[in-house]
């Protein structure tokens, strides 16, 4: 019996460790290929057969995009305007969450499926009006202009994917809490809320990403290159005269640097939930 | 389940107070930033110096990059800033795939810029649009008398209903064939002159690697890649493309031999690999600087692209692009990018100034010099560097212009004809159905949208 | 409003009766409600304000005749006749629902097992779970040229490492029958770590020692899987769903750089349509038309969803 126990064991992580290997490989696979491409010489860059380790490195292309564009500027609007994003998503998103999730008042399911729908429309359909009532509000070129639409097209998902977290929490904390004399709405804050926080982070990874890699709302609210964001600057880079390799590899590579930054330390939230033992009960 | 739920209740209750202060701090922070948004959103007036008129310029090229092109373009702006201290040009870069795009929401909002730099297919369009501005009442005739001769691509194509819309910035060679000199030396070769010599000596320098030929029918960027060859092709096959009044001219057997070659390369002769129904412009440029094609058409505006490779850089050469016989080439497919003026600017005359300055002599012979461009003017060509080994690649380019042009102007919705184009060719190649048939249905559907039975 | 903490603390001291206690839930219960309402009204009121008037605009223009973006002479429903008539709209609409259900079915139980994996307590689990969830960190811009580069015949690395090893010559994005597959197995790769990551915060929430007392019981992996597991992230999984649905029948830009519909209309997806009907013919009556139909879709497949979740016991 435990040898049989143990070889299961054996199998079970050859298997866990192998898949996940597996899948790591084909992850990053088109991702080292970016890295590799941004350090190689501007006349290498497509070669044949295909090369993986260059043979001359250079960091002509990081300093380019740096340097000899608006780079950093656009990384300064994507930084402010998901963070903004954020902000206003998990404030509107987190209530609704709640009340989607405690509340039993007619014709909240209808409510919710409304708010549900105005995800369901495609995005680029309506960009054209959208277009024209921003440039009505004089919004055109702002993060503001951004932030709104942004958030109005995020707070749905958060506000579903939160609904799933608050359900998840027992009636009973509440009614434990409101029986000892808090209100309703303190009960959701100090005693609800905190124990959301994996959900909280999950949800704020999803938004940044969103924002960070949104592309069709940030090409046409912005004529202005000082208020582009992150994705419209690699576009750039499909130039006229031929893709710029190396600058987009570059462009690439720096992207995606604050994200994984921002999951890192997200990541411990994640832990924390589990260790604070809250949920575990 | 009553113990647990304690436990946790006591947990959380002891949390409080740090939840209380971070809230608070959440909030506060939040209403800052926030109020800071806010403010961002006060729209930014240009200072403006006394009597200084501004503009705004919408051009493709990035006046931050440090690349040929954009030097070019800054030092054509410079020499303008010199000559007129009066008038400021702000420079907005704006991704070439969108620029048309743009201009139309920009102008029907009514905002947007004063001068754009428009792509070669797109001028027809924003006339269509009604997003330029006439420039007539701003050439005088003796302007006209000492300019309008001068232009090298036809003064008409730019002229709608009586009003010149737009002048042109450059001059465009649709498609060159470019040639690897190195694998036909190799094999004791010459360059081809007839589509046939393009199939016997590209089945002879071509290897597992090397295709002896590409080219890309993708419907992206308008299908440059496939119309810059197909209609000059049409053209050499004694095929018209359209008539006067936009229908369909193509739907005869003249007009299908270029895509019946085509498909004779990718299925007879096997020099052409199948994929390449979803090959786009960029895609066989970066084949042909990578080395693994050995002839390509490819259009004058990216040649200084594949030069700068190091595998082909030194050993690409350029030919005309071979006709059906030896007798001459295929026709030049002459077109070029233009500048216009949008309807809803303020300062016109500054305006017309910039424009006429970008498409005047000075400007044109910077572009030609560091950007390689050729020029859109006849008398900028007279210029002794275009003699020099520097000018190479543009002597051979413009010659060919102008010993063989064909007139042609795009047409306003040509955007859905070279949809239709590529979607057909692309069944010629993919589907194997005959280019004729092929060809037959495009023109029932394109004569059917332009509004011709 | 009244004292709630001396009210308490009288009902604690009142030893209260059952009545009282009843009475005192359903009061709780109430303001909980209005509570609710109040929490959930921002969030109805502000998403329909940004996409309300847009919506209704884009609706009012498929009925017209449209020419640059001004809006013409009413047609009533005569671009949504054409293109439910003509071969390329049902076309289009056959790519849209391939492209979303062949994603859909490899993503979704994808990410699950993943998270599953990626919960277990291995070592370097921050390393791997980092790594995995990248590809849905990077634009989909970046992606599909990416993707277009690595799958070129001419000059891409797949291929060549495909004909090294094994012989075979594939085509990928250059044949109509294996660019869908390409354009999915594309999608899944930038997409899978966002139901992974659904699943996996979902999971964490799992009480440990429903695992523990599942394995004491003997219970093999898969038992454990379908009755702990399973029941505890079934709301997940179909948040996932959902979500997943609608981003893929809704996406845009991935499949314009890749395919840009071709070949031969092979991927050419009902935004696609829109995408090319409005920004680039210009025709924005029949290019809002089909965004109205998929919106209709979409709300077909949330009500077919939503219905699911309804059955859904709450906690």
């Amino acid at each position: 019996m435990p040898s049989k126990h143990r070889l299961a064991q054996l199998g079970d992580r050859v298997l866990t460790y192998g898949v996940l290997s597996l899948v790591t490989a084909a992850s990053l696979f088109p991702v080292v290929w970016a890295v590799l491409t941004s350090i190689k010489v501007q006349g290498d860059l497509v070669s044949y057969p295909p090369r993986w380790i260059p043979t001359q490195v250079t960091f002509a292309h990081y300093t380019d995009v740096f340097l000899n564009s608006n780079m950093a500027r656009y990384f300064g609007n994507s930084l402010l305007v998901s963070a903004l994003t954020i902000l206003l998503t998990l404030l509107i998103g987190t209530h609704g969450g709640y009340a989607a999730s405690r509340g039993r008042f007619r014709g909240k399911n209808f409510l919710l499926f409304i708010i549900l729908a105005t995800i369901m429309i495609p995005g680029v359909s309506v960009l054209v009006p959208l277009y024209m009532l921003a440039a009505r509000l004089h919004l055109l070129d702002t993060y503001l202009v951004l932030v709104l639409i942004y958030t109005a097209w995020q707070v749905p998902t958060v506000l579903w994917f939160m609904r799933g977290f608050f359900d998840a929490i027992s009636p009973e904390l509440e009614e434990a809490a409101q029986v000892d004399g808090c209100s309703p709405i303190q009960a959701m804050y100090r005693v609800i809320l905190p124990l959301t926080q994996p959900g909280l982070a999950a949800a704020a990874i999803l938004v940044f990403v969103y924002v960070w890699n949104e592309f069709i709302i940030a090409l046409t609210m912005s004529t202005k290159d000082e208020m582009r964001m992150i994705p419209v600057g690699l576009y750039f880079y499909i130039s006229q005269f031929g893709v710029e390799w190396g600058k987009l590899m570059a462009a690439v590579t720096v992207a995606i640097l604050p994200i994984i930054v921002l999951f890192v330390i997200l990541q411990r939230r994640f832990v924390q939930g589990l260790t604070s033992g809250a949920i575990k009960g | 389940m009553k113990r647990t739920t304690a436990q946790a209740y006591n947990r959380a209750h002891a949390s409080v107070a740090g939840g209380e202060t971070t809230r608070r701090r959440f909030l506060l922070t939040s209403t800052w930033v926030l109020a800071g948004v806010g403010a961002g959103t006060i729209p930014r007036f240009a200072a403006q110096a006394a009597g200084k008129a501004k503009i705004t310029y919408w051009t493709p090229l990035d006046p931050k990059s440090k690349n040929l092109r954009s030097e070019a373009e800054t030092a054509m702006i410079d020499l303008f800033r010199n000559r007129h201290p009066d008038i400021e040009v702000e420079v907005q870069p704006i991704p070439w795939q969108n620029i048309g795009t743009q201009t139309i929401q920009s102008v029907m909002a009514g905002r947007g810029p004063d001068v754009v730099q428009f792509s070669t297919y797109d001028l027809p369009i924003q006339v269509e649009a009604k997003t330029t501005a006439p420039l007539n009442n701003f050439m005088s005739k003796s302007w006209l008398a000492a300019n309008q001769g001068d232009f090298l691509l036809p003064w008409e194509n730019t002229v709608y209903g009586g009003q010149t819309m737009g002048l042109y910035w450059n001059s465009l060679l649709g498609s060159s064939l470019w040639h690897r000199r190195d694998l036909l030396e190799k094999k004791g070769l010459k360059v081809p002159k007839t589509w046939e010599e393009i199939a016997t000596i590209g089945a002879s320098v071509q290897t597992p690697q090397v295709a002896g030929y590409l080219t890309g029918l993708s419907k992206s960027g308008n299908a440059v890649q496939l119309t810059n060859w197909l209609i000059p092709s049409m053209w050499a096959a004694g095929s018209e493309f359209l008539a006067k009044d936009g229908r369909a001219a193509f739907d005869n057997p003249e007009g299908a031999r270029p895509l019946e070659w085509l498909a004779d390369l990718v299925y007879k002769y096997k020099v052409t690999p199948p994929n390449i129904v979803s090959l786009t412009r960029d895609n066989v440029l970066d084949a042909f600087s990578a080395g693994t094609a050995a002839m390509v058409h490819c259009s004058s505006n990216i040649v200084s692209s594949a030069r700068s490779s190091a595998v082909v850089g030194k050993v690409m050469g350029l030919a005309d692009s071979p006709g059906p016989t030896a007798a001459k080439p295929a026709p030049a497919l002459v077109i070029g990018k233009t500048i216009a003026m949008t309807r809803v600017a303020k300062e016109r005359e500054a305006a017309w100034l910039f424009i006429e300055h970008m498409t005047g002599r000075g400007a044109q012979t910077i572009n030609a010099k560091i950007a390689q461009e050729p020029p859109c003017r006849k008398s900028v060509l007279k210029d002794p560097w275009f003699q020099t080994p520097e000018a190479a690649d543009l002597k051979v380019q413009i010659e060919y212009m102008i010993r063989y042009p064909h007139p042609f102007q795009y047409h306003p919705k040509n955007n859905i004809l070279a949809d239709m184009l590529a979607e057909g060719s692309q069944q010629v190649i993919a589907n194997r159905r005959p280019a004729l048939e092929v060809l037959q249905d495009v023109a029932k559907k394109w004569n059917a949208t332009i509004g011709l039975a | 409003m009244p004292d709630v903490h001396s009210e308490g603390t009288a009902i604690r001291a009142a030893a209260p009766s059952q009545a009282a206690i009843a009475r005192r839930g359903r009061q709780l219960g109430a303001r909980r409600n209005l509570l609710a309402l109040a929490f959930l009204l921002p969030a109805l009121l502000y998403v329909l304000a940004v996409t309300f008037y847009p919506a209704v605009y884009a609706l009012q223009v498929s009925f017209h005749d449209t020419a640059y973006f001004t809006m013409g002479k009413f047609v009533g429903l005569m671009h949504y006749i054409r293109f439910l008539s003509e071969a390329e709209g049902r076309n289009n609409i056959l790519r849209s629902l391939m492209y979303m259900g062949a994603s859909v079915t490899v993503a979704l139980p994808l990410g699950l097992f993943l998270a599953v994996l990626l919960n277990k307590p291995i070592r370097f689990r921050i390393f791997f779970r980092g790594a995995i969830v990248v590809p849905w960190l990077i634009s989909q811009i970046a992606t599909a040229l990416l993707w277009g580069w690595l799958v070129n015949p001419q000059y891409g690395p797949v291929p060549y490492l495909l004909v090294q090893l094994t012989g075979v010559r594939l085509e990928f994005l250059g044949n109509p029958s294996q660019a869908m597959a390409t354009l999915v197995l594309a999608n899944v790769w930038r997409s899978f770590p966002l139901p992974l990551l659904l699943f996996l915060a979902a999971l964490q929430a799992v009480p440990q020692d429903m695992l523990d007392a599942a394995v004491v019981d003997g219970a093999t992996g898969l038992r454990r899987f379908w009755y702990v597991i399973f029941p505890a992230i079934r709301h997940t999984a179909l948040i996932a769903f959902i979500l997943l649905t609608l981003h893929y029948f809704n996406m845009v830009t991935l499949p314009l750089v890749l395919t840009g519909g071709g070949p031969v209309g092979a991927t050419d997806v009902m935004t696609l349509r829109i995408f090319r009907e409005g920004f680039t013919f210009y025709r924005l009556g029949i290019a809002s038309a089909v965004a109205m139909i998929v919106f209709l879709l979409n709300l077909v497949f949330s009500l077919v969803y939503v219905r699911a979740l309804r059955a859904e016991p709450l906690y």
